[in-house]
Order: structure tokens, then C-alpha cells, then sequence
């Protein structure tokens, strides 16, 4: 028995030590990885952000240019990852004219940076602009993540811009104990942090972040990835997920306070007291059609939190769709990548040519 | 040589020809070993045990490592692999000094209670090892944040702030019980010194930190005053919280105990071992969840981040206030700076708001003027 358990002892330490070598070779010397594989061009730039322009590609292109908003939190190349995990390529494969913010990196001298700058300043200014260049008098926006909450607000205040408003995992309903970032929120003194340190280190937020599962983000993934160290493809995939995974830029201290204060503490956007630039943000303005993805075992925005825009927003032409994936799946998984770009492209092109109401209110699966 | 920077193909050659060397010397010990009278539970503990042999292997491989000179993703995530490797070897270290250990109970009788409770010990003792380990080599470096928690953490406190208690803790009588609580491994006591430390600091130490002064100095020794006892604090509320992190990590350890019958009888193999590295981290996981979920955790949480944010307040506070002799702009200036620039930026962007809407109506008057 004891001899078994050396040799044990022995095979596995000389599995790990072998697969360890073998990740030396594959990984050691790589510097860095691209944001993002998608040939684009930068058409527009304010401050720190910029806003890429994806071509479309086919003969079905979709009239209404497609604005997709992504968090402040992580960033936008998630959904670029590689040249056959890139939702953008799949999106433009499917004829649609696509614009991708890039909110940049906050630094000290943007600590007070309001929602209000990022919503009525960037985002307005953003839109305008893909108005104004595509001679459209509305656009498509497809908001992600907390992207998804900006774009909501941003359809409520300016519906007379929005011809569709698509939203991604967007944490909209957030009285809810599910998650834990709902629960740890409402214990969060966002007021002594922001007045304190200004700007919220992104480097805090991935710590809450790994801290959701920690022994499978912290430990589990790695040891699991061991085996995979020898093939050089997998190490190539692997480094872009964790580059992307880290880089969380800082948030701006005052939009942070806000978005911590009035939307997750008081979940003022679902109570319809939210405000931004002393107007109040209606979602019954939100008449323009609706598509709601979202992930029935996401762990960041609980579906609990995504689920109700169909009751909240002022149309009838709400289409939510649940994928059987986490969070990250939504951007990466085969079954979002195989079934989200036509899906997506489809409701798109149906409401912008004609905008004729379809459907409304089912969870589709 | 130490501290150069070999070129990558220098380092390599060399770090193979030690990976060969040391291969040698693991043949020949594990030979030695497997010829000795040692009990099996000594063997683990030998420095050529393949568990002692893998310890030298990563930190040779550490050292070689820093020696590079480039520096990108591909090494930060493989330190985050090696560092989460070591933690499984260290499990795995651990798997054969418990399975070492349920070799030893006789099969042929009942076992006494005394027995049951000694095999117990033995266990949680190895356990108690290995997440010294643990916690000691989480990967990233960003965990390092969260606190080691260690079995004597309130122990952990600066020199600084021990030494400004010292005086009033050799006065209270609890001490030495706790620290023999603290020795023996019960780690509510780690929260009982935390109150006592606590208590006893702000009625005597904390309470002249925080006093009022006088004199020239008056303003900044408040400062000082307040910077030190906001650090005190911080490290009161770090410890309490790192001890709970500890505490829940005992109370998975004791279901990965109760579970561990499991593998009773089964044949030591990797596939054995996979499997109780699995039933390992999701017990823990789940026992975390539980902890994480919790009231006491969220409360625990904000204290710690509440009483770091004061320190670092009042530390600003002491640095602007010194900063002022100077002609260094201080946090204070900055954020001056910072506003102005944020309302000029957004004045900025209104104006060009107006001007562009300008522009439309005369675009569109001209329009209306030109003869059709």
C-alpha cells in the first residue's frame, strides 16, 4: 500500500513536472496578445475613448448600423478573442455594419467622471456621430454586461435615436440576494472608497470577482490546465482568456458611486427613481423593439436580474432569449457562438427594415 | 553569477542539466528509501521524497525564472499554473501522509474512542501543514491582498503596533491563556486577543493617539496620532477577517475528514488521488460559498475595507499636511487640478454641442433661402 503510494507520489510529480516543462517551452516566451483579431479601423476619438468600425460583410447587409456598448468594467475584446471564438466576426459575417466602443482606461484626473459624462457625453456624442456618418436617423445598439445597463438608460432618455435596443447579461433588476456581488454590494461603503481613493482599482473588483468561486479560479483552473500545457494552440487561447480576465481598467470614481449607490444598492432603474442629469430615466420610454440574451447559469448577473425588462420597458415587442451557458459562455461558448450572431442578426434585420412588431414576452431556449 | 541575466538559451541548457542531475539523485534516494527501515510516514518527510524532490525542482525553476529578462503574459500566467501546481502537490504530499496514516489502523478489532480521536488529530494536525502551504501559495499575487490567514494571524500584527501594545498586554491577565488557545489551534481565541488587543488599545495607547496636542507640532502630531491608530485598527479588522477565512478552512478540512472514509480500502493510484483532489476543493468551495454567503462575512468584509480606507485617509491626511512646507502639490491640489479639468472637459463638450446645433439652423436657413 505504502509502496503504491510512492509510486503514486512519483508519477504524478513527474506528470506535473513533465506538463510544467512543456508549458516553459509554450508560454515563457510569450510577451503579450492581441486585443482583439478583427480587422478594424478607429473612426472616432474623445478623451480616452475610441469607437472601432467593423465592416460588414455579404450581400444581406442590415441598413441600420449596430453600436455595441460594453462594460466600463472589463473590456470589449472578450468578444474578439480569437479568429474562431469572435461574436464581431461572426456579426459582421452575418451582413451587419458593426461600431464597438472602447471605453479606455480611466486614470486619476478622470476620478470625477460622472454617469452623466459617460451617458449624455460619450455615448450621445458616439451615437450622433454613426448618425451623422451613415445617414441614419436611428441606429441599433447592443448593450453588454453593465454595457447593458448604460444602453438601456441611454434608449429610455434618447428613444428618438434607438431604432433596436439589443441587451446582453444586463444587470437591470439587481434587489435580488442570488449573487453574490448583489450580496456583498449592499454591505459596500462606496461613499468612504470613492472619497478616499478616487478611482475604484480594477485589481479590487477582480479580487470580488475570483472571490465568487475562488478554489475553481483561483486553484482549479490552473491545476486543470496543466494537462493542456503541451499544446501549443490551447496555451495561445488560455493566455488570451487570462490577459482578458485581468485587465480591468479602474473605475471612475463618481460614475462608480453611482452605479453602486443608485443601481445596486437601491435598484433605482427597476423602481423607476432613477435619475441622470435631474432627468428621470422612464424604461416605459423604452418603446422600441427589445432582444434580451442572457445566461441561465451566469454567476456575475444572476438571469434573476435580466429576466424582468420584458414588464419594465413601454413595447410589446420584447424578445428574451436564455442560453443554457455561464457569463463568460455567452461571449465564448460554442452553443452562443454557433446560435447568438444569426440570432441576433435576424431580429435585427427584421425590425430594421420595416420595423413591424413581432412576438412578444416568451423565453425562447 | 547570482543576480545576472543569462541569455534564454544559456538559462534553459542549464536549468535541463539540473533537471538531469536531479533525476539521478531522486533515483538513487527513492532506492535508499524504499530499502529503509524508516516508517512509511518518515519517507514523505525525506528531502528526497518525490514531495521534497518537487519543492526543490519549483524553486529551482522559480529561480530560473527571475533570472529571465523578458517579462510578459506568458510568464505571469505560468507563475499563476506553477504556483497553483504547487498547492496540488502539496495535497498530494499531504493524501499519502493521511493514507500512510489509515495504513496504520489495525483492521482486526474496533478502534477505542481514544484511537478514533488520536487518528483524528493526526489528521487535522497534517492538514493544519498543508494549508500553511496553502494559503502560503495561492497564485497571482493578488490574494496576497485578501491576508494570509495563518493560525496566528492577530500574532502577525507590525512591529510597530506590537510594540506600542506591548506594554499593556504583558498587563492583561487573559493572555497567556489565549496564547496557549492560539498554540493549541483553536482559532476562536484568535478573535478573543483580536478584542482584548483592541479594547486595550484604544483605552490606553489609542486613547493618547487620538488625544489632542499642543504646541507648534500640535496639528501634525494629531495626524501621526490618528495615522497610527487608523493603522492599528486596520490591522485588528485584517486579522479578525483573515481568522475567519482560517476558521472556514478548518470546518472543510473536517468534511473532507468525515468524506475521506470514501477512499477507505481503495487502491492508491493517480486516479484515487485525482479524486480526492476533487472531493478537496469542491468541499472547500462549497464550505466557502457558505462562509461567503454569510452575514458575518459581508460584516467582517466591510470592516477590514472600512478600516483600511481610514488609514489610508488619515495617511493622506499626514501626507498633504507635510506635503504643505513644500512646493510638492499634495491629494488635496490634485483633486483641485482633476475637478477643474473635468468641468472645463465638460464645458468643452457643450460648447461643441452648440456650435454643431448652430451650425444646422444656419445650414438650414441657407437651405430655405436658396431659390428652389
Amino acid at each position: 500500500m505504502v509502496e503504491n503510494v510512492m509510486e503514486v507520489m512519483m508519477k504524478e510529480s513527474a506528470r506535473v513536472q513533465q506538463k510544467l516543462l512543456k508549458g516553459f517551452e509554450n508560454m515563457m516566451n510569450i510577451q503579450d496578445m492581441e486585443e482583439g483579431v478583427t480587422p478594424r479601423e478607429v473612426v472616432y476619438r474623445e478623451d480616452k475613448i475610441q469607437v472601432f468600425h467593423y465592416k460588414p460583410e455579404g450581400e444581406d447587409v442590415c441598413p441600420v448600423p449596430l453600436l455595441i456598448v460594453y462594460a466600463l468594467v472589463n473590456r470589449q475584446y472578450m468578444m474578439d478573442i480569437q479568429d474562431n471564438l469572435s461574436l464581431f466576426r461572426k456579426l459582421i459575417g452575418q451582413g451587419l455594419d458593426l461600431y464597438v466602443i472602447d471605453w479606455g482606461y480611466p486614470s486619476k484626473i478622470d476620478k470625477y467622471q460622472t454617469m452623466e459624462d459617460y451617458i449624455d457625453g460619450y455615448l450621445n456624442n458616439v451615437v450622433d456621430f454613426i448618425r451623422e456618418t451613415t445617414g441614419n436617423d436611428k441606429i441599433n445598439i447592443l448593450g453588454i454586461c453593465q454595457g447593458g445597463a448604460l444602453s438601456t438608460i441611454y434608449a429610455s432618455l434618447y428613444p428618438e435615436k434607438v431604432q433596436n435596443l439589443v441587451v446582453m447579461v444586463a444587470p437591470i433588476d439587481l434587489d435580488t440576494q442570488d449573487g453574490l456581488l448583489q450580496v456583498w454590494a449592499k454591505y459596500f461603503d462606496v461613499d468612504l472608497m470613492v472619497d478616499t481613493i478616487g478611482n475604484v482599482p480594477g485589481e479590487f473588483l477582480n479580487l470580488g470577482f475570483l472571490w465568487l468561486k475562488p478554489f475553481q479560479l483561483i486553484i482549479d483552473k490552473y491545476v486543470g490546465f496543466i494537462d493542456r500545457l503541451d499544446d501549443p494552440e490551447t496555451v495561445k487561447y488560455f493566455l488570451r482568456m487570462e490577459k482578458w480576465i485581468f485587465d480591468s481598467p479602474d473605475q471612475a470614481g463618481e460614475t462608480f458611486r453611482k452605479y453602486v449607490k443608485e443601481l445596486f444598492q437601491q435598484n433605482q432603474l427597476c423602481k423607476g427613481e432613477f435619475k441622470l442629469g435631474g432627468r428621470r430615466v422612464d424604461l416605459k420610454n423604452i418603446t422600441m423593439p427589445v432582444l434580451n440574451l442572457f445566461g441561465e447559469q451566469d454567476h456575475l448577473v444572476p438571469p434573476y436580474c435580466s429576466k424582468p425588462m420584458a414588464e419594465l420597458v413601454g413595447t410589446k415587442d420584447v424578445t428574451t432569449i436564455a442560453y443554457p451557458v455561464g457569463h463568460i459562455g455567452m461571449y465564448v461558448s460554442s452553443k452562443a457562438q454557433k446560435e447568438m450572431p444569426p440570432t441576433v442578426a435576424n431580429w435585427l434585420k427584421e425590425r430594421s427594415v420595416s420595423g413591424k412588431k413581432k412576438r412578444s414576452g416568451k423565453v425562447k431556449k | 553569477m547570482a543576480g545576472t541575466k543569462d541569455t534564454p538559451g544559456e538559462w534553459m541548457a542549464q536549468w535541463l542539466k539540473m533537471q538531469e542531475s536531479l533525476m539521478k539523485e531522486w533515483a538513487s534516494s527513492l532506492g535508499k528509501m524504499m530499502k529503509s527501515s524508516a516508517p512509511p510516514e518518515e519517507w514523505i518527510k525525506m528531502p528526497f521524497s518525490p514531495g521534497g524532490l518537487y519543492e526543490q525542482w519549483s524553486k529551482s525553476l522559480a529561480d530560473l525564472i527571475t533570472k529571465r529578462e523578458e517579462e510578459g503574459l506568458g510568464e505571469l500566467v505560468y507563475n499563476r499554473i506553477a504556483r497553483s501546481s504547487k498547492v496540488y502537490m502539496d495535497l498530494l504530499n499531504f493524501w499519502a501522509k493521511a493514507t500512510g496514516t489509515l495504513k496504520a489502523v489495525p483492521m482486526e478489532r474496533t478502534l477505542t474512542v481514544e484511537e478514533i480521536g488520536e487518528l483524528r488529530n493526526k489528521w487535522m494536525k497534517n492538514y493544519r501543514d498543508f494549508m500553511e502551504t496553502l494559503w502560503g501559495s495561492l497564485p497571482a499575487g493578488e490574494e496576497e491582498s485578501l491576508g494570509k490567514t495563518r493560525e496566528g494571524t492577530a500574532l502577525s500584527a507590525s512591529d510597530l503596533t506590537w510594540s506600542l501594545v506591548e506594554p499593556i498586554l504583558k498587563n492583561v491577565a487573559q493572555m497567556p491563556d489565549i496564547v496557549q488557545k492560539i498554540s493549541r489551534g483553536d482559532t476562536s481565541a484568535v478573535l478573543d486577543l483580536g478584542g482584548i488587543f483592541s479594547k486595550n488599545y484604544e483605552d490606553t495607547v489609542g486613547r493618547a493617539m487620538i488625544a489632542p496636542s499642543f504646541g507648534y507640532f500640535k496639528q501634525l502630531n494629531e495626524k501621526i496620532g490618528q495615522t497610527i491608530y487608523a493603522y492599528a485598527r486596520f490591522n485588528t479588522a485584517k486579522n479578525a477577517f483573515s481568522s475567519i477565512l482560517y476558521k472556514t478552512g478548518l470546518k472543510a478540512a473536517e468534511k473532507v475528514y468525515q468524506r475521506s472514509s470514501e477512499f477507505v480500502g481503495k487502491e492508491a493510484s493517480p486516479e484515487t488521488f485525482k479524486a480526492f483532489y476533487r472531493l478537496w476543493w469542491t468541499v472547500n468551495e462549497e464550505t466557502y460559498h457558505e462562509l461567503l454567503r454569510s452575514e458575518e462575512f459581508s460584516t467582517m468584509a466591510k470592516d477590514m475595507i472600512t478600516r483600511g480606507l481610514l488609514f489610508r485617509k488619515w495617511f493622506d491626511e499626514l501626507t498633504d499636511h507635510v506635503l504643505k512646507f513644500t512646493n510638492i502639490p499634495g491629494k488635496k491640489d490634485m483633486d483641485e487640478i482633476y475637478k477643474t479639468i473635468h468641468e472645463l472637459k465638460r464645458e468643452v463638450r457643450n460648447q461643441k454641442r452648440a456650435i454643431k446645433a448652430l451650425e444646422k439652423q444656419a445650414a438650414a436657413k441657407d437651405r430655405r433661402k436658396k431659390p428652389a
